[in-house]
């Protein structure tokens, strides 16, 4: 006998449900096994001051052993295994991946190849109107859409029919493409506006494209350098100084270094957060935790410079590890785009080496970490991303979806166990 | 219909081995007494006019027994023990009622081989028994006299002929009154049976000076533990009266049951106390040698 469908369910054996009958009989023998049973006694009056004179007040539901009832449980419980419902099989769907491009080209406003625009869209929300017309052509009902984008090079999925509003934003840290070549495949398609260097395979493409947009390009201090579209020009008071956030904690070397590469680069130090800094150099914890003692003296070093740093606390780096002690190498130093985080300890000891190794060091580590001012988007990023071009991806292969049934080994299991109950609190 | 109730048990019936463990529990009751485990020379134990030995004292006793000197001396109780010149007559009353016939084993299944075992053991030291019972079959008085090893057969064949009728309310009540001649000149009178269906008041009216008198009181296992039926309802039949009861064996319930029985059970022992008689409760599981030997001090 076939699967059939009853009650939104499909019973792959229907036939099964005959074996009910077993439990069936079984809680009828016991319903009538589970009499009370006559025993002759000589203290029937003592039981009649106990338990009342009349019998009626003993007619109360009779309750099976609890071993009958294990039994009974076991009993339906394995019929179900039997029959093995299931939900029934929904139509086979596929999934589409949507990778979205969030590099600090992507926000910037999207113009025709005139250089002009007749609509304020960024290159990323015109990329994303051809994304979702693309979208409309390809998907089936049923299918699924995944947006992709990487985070501090760390993927985030939203699943839903629209690129989420929030990265409409450009986020605070200017974000690298994604790694294209791990998506050339089918059912994904690339958002972006320049065609990237990746084959895109099978995938499908809704470059935005744009005419290079000028603006600033680098900064120092308030002095802003200006891309024309052909040529640069600086431009003094052009815009804010630069903050550098040097939290209480660093004092010694650090602290001297971080100020002389902020005067350098034109950059305003404050010990406060305040408006956004293009640059925070923190310690992990706070000041407070180079106050509970020096910890364990420990000798790190990189780059041509040693230094005896006094580790506290355990350090769990965000970012990329740039200093580790030597002994275990615990980190010491740690960096993100706008952020240097130092573990808690003691950094008032003064480096062995050359100082000047130590300040180079430490400030091609700021550059790095250093975030641009607002405004200021890198040369390569204003250029032209080209003429556009859209591509509808090929379909994803198709998905057999569990039917979402209880798995009848589990149900099996489960009149097994119950078995066992029933053996082990069975009356002897 | 309705189904024959569990735990029948109306008969005696004294297997092969029950002999040679009475000739075992006459010896060793016989040898503790040469070896001196009892000071003095007695013969047979009882209350009577010649001192012959002493016992252990039993709670509830009269204390006008207890020999204070060698408590003195020993810090234990003991009672001393007289016998009466002409020898000892010893009454063995065995209730045959409709609730002595059930149990495992059953109730009057021990009282028939306690029954036999005090006679045994008192024709050993020199005492007299008698066995009165009633006949099921028309509440005729079975009598039979144990003074001799040779009467052994007669007392196994009307043990055996014994019957706790499942519709009869021949009881300790009845057997009373026909053992009035008996018991006059009875030193001893034990009372075999679960003690329900008599009026306690008859039988602490046995007592009399001189005499001394045992109330055993035989009950089942599962009435003095139900919970052991490992049962969660039973019907209680009454074998008597043919009255039933369906009680649910729940924890509440047998709990109050037990503190019942132990109320009764309390009545009964001050009320043996107060008036100087024996009583004591047994399972009828208990080996009759232990009930023996717990009523003779043997």
């Amino acid at each position: 006998m076939a699967a059939i469908e009853l009650l939104g369910l499909a019973w792959e054996r229907p036939w099964g449900v005959l074996a009910l009958l077993v439990p069936a009989l079984v809680w009828l023998l016991a319903a009538r096994g589970g009499r009370s049973v006559d025993v002759w006694t000589g203290t029937l009056a003592v039981w009649r001051e106990v338990a009342g004179p009349t019998p009626q007040r003993e007619r109360r539901a009779r309750r099976l052993p609890l071993a009958v009832r294990f039994l009974l449980a076991a009993l339906v419980i394995g019929t179900l295994a039997l029959v093995e419902p299931r939900a029934p099989s929904p139509a086979a769907s596929r999934t589409w991946t949507v990778v979205v491009d969030r590099s600090p080209s992507m926000y910037l406003p999207w113009l025709a190849a005139d250089g002009k625009s007749q609509r304020q869209l960024t290159r990323l929300e015109h990329a994303a109107e051809q994304a979702r017309e693309l979208l409309a052509q390809v998907r089936s009902e049923g299918d699924r859409v995944v947006w992709l984008t990487y985070e501090d090079g760390r993927p985030a999925r939203i699943e839903g029919g629209a690129l989420p509003q929030a990265w409409l934003t450009a986020s605070a840290i200017p974000q690298s493409e994604p790694p294209w070549p791990s998506h050339a495949r089918t059912g994904t398609l690339w958002v972006s506006d320049a065609e990237p260097a990746a084959a895109a395979r099978d995938a499908g493409l809704a470059l935005s494209g744009g005419a290079a947009v000028p603006g600033f390009v680098a900064a120092l201090g308030s002095t802003r350098v200006e891309w024309d579209g052909e040529q640069l020009r600086e431009r003094a008071d052009a815009g804010a100084q630069p903050v550098v956030l040097l939290a209480p904690g660093a004092e010694g070397p650090v602290e001297r270094v971080v100020r002389a590469w902020a005067q350098a680069r034109g950059c305003e130090v404050a010990a406060q957060p305040g408006a956004s800094p293009v640059l925070a150099v923190v310690v992990d914890g706070g000041a407070r935790s180079t106050r509970r003692g020096s910890g364990s003296m420990s000798w790190a070093g990189r780059d041509g410079w040693r230094w005896e740093v006094g580790l506290a606390d355990a350090f769990h780096p965000r970012g990329e590890v740039w200093l580790r002690e030597d002994e275990f190498g615990l980190p010491v130093v740690a960096w993100e785009p706008g952020r240097v985080t130092l573990a808690s300890g003691l950094y008032d000891r003064e480096p062995a080496g050359d100082p000047a190794d130590f300040a180079l060091s430490w400030s091609a580590l700021l550059d790095r970490a250093g975030l641009a001012p607002a405004g200021v988007v890198p040369l390569a990023e204003r250029r032209a991303a080209g003429a556009g071009r859209v591509r509808a991806p090929l379909p994803p292969s198709t998905e057999s979806t569990s039917p979402g049934g209880l798995p009848a080994a589990a149900l099996a299991g489960s009149a097994a166990a119950l078995a066992l109950a029933a053996l082990l609190t069975r009356r002897r | 219909m309705q189904a024959a109730p569990l735990l029948d048990a109306p008969h005696v019936h004294l297997r092969p081995g029950y002999v040679s463990r009475l000739e075992g529990l006459v010896r060793r009751a016989a040898g503790r007494r040469e070896r001196g485990d009892l000071s003095g020379r007695g013969r047979a134990l009882g209350a009577g006019d010649e001192f012959v030995g002493h016992r252990p004292y039993r709670p509830g006793e009269d204390v006008r027994h207890l020999d204070w000197a060698l408590f003195a001396r020993l810090e234990r109780p003991f009672v001393r023990v007289y016998r009466r010149e002409a020898g000892e007559r010893w009454l063995v009353l065995l209730d045959t009622s409709g609730s002595m016939g059930l149990g495992a084993p059953g109730k009057l299944q021990l009282g028939g081989e306690v029954a036999l075992g005090l006679a045994a053991l008192g024709q050993r030291f020199g005492a007299a028994s008698e066995l009165l019972a009633l006949r099921a079959t028309d509440g005729a008085a079975v009598r039979r006299s144990f003074s001799r090893r040779e009467d052994l057969p007669a007392w196994i064949a009307a043990l055996q002929s014994l019957e706790a009728p499942a519709d009869g309310a021949r009881g300790l009540g009845e057997l009373l009154p026909l053992a009035a001649s008996g018991r006059r000149r009875a030193a001893r009178v034990f009372v075999l049976g679960d003690l329900w269906d008599v009026d306690p008041a008859e039988l602490l009216a046995l007592q009399r000076p001189g005499r001394r008198v045992e109330l055993v009181q035989i009950l089942a296992p599962h009435e003095l533990a139900p919970a052991a039926l490992e049962r969660e309802a039973v019907r209680w039949a009454d074998r008597e009266h043919q009255l039933r009861l369906e009680v649910r064996l729940e924890g509440e319930t047998l709990a109050r049951y037990g503190a019942a029985l132990e109320r009764r059970e309390e009545a009964w022992r001050r009320a043996c106390a107060r008036h100087g008689l024996g009583w004591s409760a047994w399972s009828s599981a208990t080996p009759f040698e232990d009930v023996v030997a717990a009523l003779l001090g043997a």
